[in-house]
């Protein structure tokens, strides 16, 4: 499947709301990522029968690129999110959301190997898994089945050999801005077990940069604070040094 | 709330139950296992392959297929929603009698004292299965566009059991039964094997307003909260019926001005 010239593709099994729900979401993506993804989602509808969109492996195809591409993952929440809806109230099915939740498990398994094999692809699908727990909601409240999947990812992330590496520490820190207070409601024992961790990070880990010493720290603060940015905090790690 | 041990070996229906009668969650090889038992395979790291929270609403499946995960979690909470709405409905209608009673003479009305709803969530969960197998059909899809909830006459036009009323197994069954047989009137000409009677059930963008109130009192305020019976083609169908509606052309959409997409929190 390669990449096509034209970046004119077809949904036709979607009515014009969805489409212009879809338009949306995908004009919403910074245009890079977007461009990429919309060119391998283009080829695959292209050979694909017009009218009957196959949406597991539109899944697919959104999983693969979420793990080449970051700043892709951080988005792709939200364009499942639209075509969750767009499928539930089309044809009051959900296979998208389903083949989405069976390859991010997939993934999930393996996420050693993953890990192993690329650190970059081991970081995308962190923070593509924390982006769909971020967005995708059953009857407005979280998924349940991810509160779990999503610790163990962060939990991960803490471990010695992640915490030497910047990157690691960097999607941590980013994740738990994002999600952390959503998670810790769901499970509050669990969260300070990886603060604990976080801690001990920080006061005990051999080969922390100093930039890691400070996202911990930053971190550790934030949560102390009820998951809010304080002044004080603000001042100190987001302002501009000024001599 | 989950039903209690009862002194009889428990019947094969209320194998169910997640936990024994000393409120342990069963273990996986318990013979009396739960029906939405689906385990393919063990994690690996030898984890519980469920994801009850501390915090969370209960006990969910022991599946550890996170597609059904959801999928059962979504059901289990537009259930208790439902649970939620029907209690008001009943205590709206209660109020509404004792009013109009209270004001007239006072005679052999019916007794407004609140009844006991089935509030097992196994066995919702596993009425609400049952009434979306019956739902997920063609003839059931003809037969709330040919008939909107409003213009049903009772004992003439199958209504969807209800699930929140006490009923036995059996009797529950044989409603179920009864309601699938009574809307196959609705099915479609027979051409050669018409094989699509029975889609995989997972409708459930229509449980919300549609399963609540088959309570003949309710008919009434429910016609107006359910937009599906009373106008418009019903969602399944819509995609069969429907030619495209003309195409989506990306390159015009990335050559315009970005908007912002803020209708997700």
């Amino acid at each position: 499947m390669g990449e096509t010239g034209k970046e004119e593709y077809k949904i036709q099994s979607f009515d014009s709301e969805t489409q212009k729900l879809l338009k949306t979401a995908l004009k919403g993506t910074p245009k890079q990522a977007g461009h990429k993804a919309c060119c391998v989602l283009t080829a695959f509808l292209l050979s694909a029968d017009p009218s009957n969109v196959d949406l597991e492996k539109v899944a697919n195809i959104i999983v693969d690129q979420s793990l080449k591409d970051c700043v892709f993952s951080k988005e792709a929440g939200r364009i499942c999110y639209t075509i969750i809806q767009a499928e539930s109230k089309q044809v009051g099915q959900s296979v998208f959301r389903r083949s989405l939740m069976n390859r991010l498990q997939e993934e999930y398994k393996d996420r050693e190997e993953l890990r192993t094999r690329s650190l970059q692809a081991w970081i995308c699908y962190v923070t593509f898994i924390c982006n769909i727990f971020d967005y995708l909601r059953v009857n407005n409240m979280p998924m349940m089945a991810l509160v779990n999947p999503v610790y163990d990812c962060l939990f991960r992330l803490a471990q010695p050999d992640s915490l030497r590496k910047e990157e690691e520490v960097d999607c941590l820190v980013l994740q738990l801005h994002r999600i952390g207070e959503q998670l810790e409601k769901m499970n509050s024992p669990r969260m300070d077990e990886l603060f604990s961790l976080l801690r001990d990070g920080f006061l005990l880990q051999e080969g922390l940069s100093s930039l890691s010493q400070l996202l911990l720290l930053e971190i550790i603060e934030f949560r102390a604070a009820d998951w809010k940015m304080t002044d004080a905090a603000q001042k100190y790690y987001y302002s501009e040094v000024t001599d | 709330g989950l039903s209690a041990a009862s002194p009889q070996p428990p019947p094969r229906w209320s194998q169910g139950r997640k936990r024994g009668a000393d409120g342990k969650r069963r273990k996986q090889n318990d013979p009396d296992s739960s029906v939405f038992d689906e385990n393919k395979y063990r994690p690996s790291d030898g984890r519980l392959d469920s994801f009850t929270t501390p915090e969370g609403p209960g006990p969910v499946s022991r599946c550890s297929d996170w597609g059904t995960a959801v999928e059962e979690d979504e059901m289990r909470t537009s259930v208790n929603k439902e649970i939620a709405r029907y209690r008001r409905k009943l205590l709206i209608n209660e109020f509404a009698r004792e009013r109009k009673s209270s004001s007239g003479s006072s005679d052999s009305k019916e007794s407004t004292v609140t009844v006991e709803l089935e509030t097992d969530e196994v066995v919702l969960m596993r009425r609400q299965k049952q009434i979306n197998y019956g739902k997920n059909t063609i003839a059931y899809d003809r037969y709330i566009k040919e008939v909107p909830r409003c213009h049903r006459i009772p004992g003439v036009h199958p209504r969807t059991p209800n699930k929140f009323k006490k009923y036995s197994r059996r009797s529950w069954d044989q409603q179920i039964k009864l309601w699938k047989v009574a809307l196959h009137s609705w099915d479609p000409p027979t051409e050669e094997g018409c094989d699509l009677q029975e889609i995989s059930p997972v409708d459930l963008g229509e449980m919300e307003t549609e399963s609540v109130g088959s309570n003949s009192t309710e008919s009434q305020t429910s016609c107006q909260d359910n937009d599906d019976t009373c106008s418009g083609t019903p969602t399944k169908v819509r995609h069969i019926d429907c030619q495209a509606e003309g195409e989506f052309d990306l390159e015009v959409c990335l050559s315009e001005p970005l908007k912002d997409f803020d209708t997700v929190s």
